[in-house]
């Protein structure tokens, strides 16, 4: 016989959400524009298939490195959603990584 | 005749480290409960925002339990080489301000104001607002930081560590006797669980209570050692492993050890499997040696199984060792002779200690060794380029199963992180 408790049916409600709370992998190449301010590259706007997306804030920028290659990731909003932009610094590609898929 | 300099100590500790970059990166996950694991599918709680501490879930507990305490809870990855990117621009702003510093661990780093205060700011006070004014600048609005201000490295961190979230403390010769009869032993540097609870049986849970007992009463109690230890905490003096830390200068010759740990996702039944995870935790101990050109002599590696079940073997051996295949034969010998599979371990630990610096020396007369490093001179060469494990033994055939290169909360390689990665 088999019943859940009140305890049980949040926990799995929990997983169910988490499970839709993520980044999404996308890695596909993209078109970025930006500015240079203060010798830093400042993204403004990116293209990725038809979709022109204007950024309205840069929350975070991490710079990777494996071996020589180097790359800086920027977590940018874009139209309400949170996307990762990387740029390679070796091939000077620009690649959406990741988007937030919201619960 | 100039007067010296009064120490000043700082401990910045980032709140909530992991979680607060995540809440930053992601303003959507702002005011909600957010918990860190190591990777998705994990269960162990390595990080908890504020938010998820306010609801009674912190570090170390299961993500079952946080549930039941936190359902709407929002589940993360680590992200290690963002945290560490981040850690790095925290580096570089503290270097900015002294040049003594110490990075105690991912989001901790002692700043050293004796000698540079006065060309700074007039009150330390202020010096650490306007530090919690810059890391908000170079990490994101989001991020807090607790200052702790001591005239060593103890109080410091002892300060950071009862202040209140994103606040500044200075613990000085005015309200240190206070501070140390109300301070419990969890926020006493160096002081773990199984001292504070030996303490808390003889009715002490203060650090001011030990001034009550002399060094004979607590040598019997506690070793000779920790009695001495206690009295100076008594006092409000930095225990030994404090002034142990390295100055910048001594930073580079501090690396003794390099080791590798892993807990594998299922218990590992079969020798062979054992033998390609330490085959790959052991490339990565010796690709870190290699690069930060040393050499070790003393070889362990550990198999933990659940229920407190352990193996460990260990050797000092008169000449030393930078060569993967040399390292690995060694430990696959160890195992042939004494594994036999009396549990399934789940944790490996491998680790090469007493190093020094790999003096040149001559080549190697026996022809089979000269290959040997030559062919790891050509693979350090090619994981340097792309990466640790891009070119690797065909036992790591299976990409998907290889053990990549991470940086632990602690960041005891910090030497080869900073320096050297």
């Amino acid at each position: 016989m088999f019943y859940f408790d009140t305890n049980c049916l949040l926990v799995i409600l929990g997983i169910i959400r988490l499970i839709i709370s993520m980044y999404q992998t996308i890695h596909e190449p993209i078109k970025v524009a930006g500015v240079f301010d203060k010798a830093h590259f400042v993204p403004r706007w990116f293209e990725w298939g038809q979709l022109h997306l204007n950024i309205e804030k840069i929350t975070l920028v991490s710079d990777y490195k494996q071996g020589l290659l180097r790359s800086k990731s920027f977590s940018v909003l874009a139209a309400g959603n949170l996307y990762r932009l990387v740029f390679n610094l070796n091939t000077l590609d620009w690649m959406l990584d990741a988007i937030w898929i919201d619960g | 005749m100039p007067t010296e300099a009064k120490p000043i100590h700082l401990l910045i500790d980032i709140n909530s480290y992991f979680a607060s970059m995540a809440q930053q990166e992601n303003p959507k996950l702002r005011g909600k409960p957010v918990v860190i694991v190591k990777e998705l599918g994990r269960t162990c709680i390595i990080a908890a925002s504020k938010e998820a501490k306010r609801l009674g879930i912190s570090t170390g507990c299961s993500l079952v339990q946080a549930k039941k305490l936190a359902p709407h809870l929002i589940k993360l990855g680590a992200e290690f080489d963002a945290y560490l990117s981040a850690t790095n621009k925290l580096r570089q702003l503290f270097y900015s301000i002294s040049p003594t510093v110490y990075i105690y661990s991912l989001d901790e780093a002692f700043v050293d104001l004796t000698h540079c205060q006065q060309f700074l700011c007039r009150d330390v006070y202020q010096m650490g607002c306007q530090i919690q004014d810059k890391i908000r600048q170079v990490l994101g609005d989001w991020v807090t930081a607790n200052v702790g201000i001591g005239f060593n490295r103890l109080l410091a961190k002892m300060a950071a560590e009862i202040a209140p979230k994103g606040s500044v403390f200075e613990i000085n010769q005015d309200n240190l006797d206070v501070i140390l009869a109300s301070v419990s032993f969890n926020d006493v540097c160096g002081v773990g669980t199984r001292l504070t609870r030996k303490l808390k049986r003889i009715g002490v849970d203060h650090p001011y209570q030990l001034r009550f007992y002399t060094l004979d009463d607590l040598e019997p109690l506690f070793g000779s050692f920790w009695a001495k230890e206690l009295l100076k905490i008594a006092y409000g003096q930095e225990p030994h492993h404090l002034t142990l830390l390295p100055t910048t200068k001594a930073l580079k010759r501090s690396m003794r050890s390099v080791g590798r740990s892993i807990t594998t996702w299922h218990k590992v039944a079969t020798l062979a499997e054992i033998k390609k995870i330490i085959y790959n935790l052991t490339r990565e101990v010796i690709y870190k040696v290699r690069r930060m050109k040393l050499v070790g002599r003393h070889l362990s590696l550990a198999l933990i199984g659940s229920g407190g079940l352990y193996w460990f073997k260990h050797q000092t051996f008169v000449s030393s060792f930078s060569c993967t295949r040399t390292v690995v034969a060694i430990f696959y010998q160890w195992l042939e002779q004494d594994w036999h599979g009396q549990f399934q371990p789940i944790r490996f630990v491998v680790r090469v200690s007493l190093l020094k610096e790999n003096e040149p020396q001559a080549q190697s007369l026996i022809p089979s060794w000269q290959k040997q490093e030559a062919l790891e001179a050509a693979m350090d060469e090619i994981d340097n380029l792309y990466g640790l494990h891009t070119i690797r033994s065909g036992l790591m055939r299976d990409e998907t199963k290889i053990i990549k290169p991470e940086v632990t909360g602690f960041l005891g390689d910090q030497q080869y992180q900073f320096n050297y990665r």
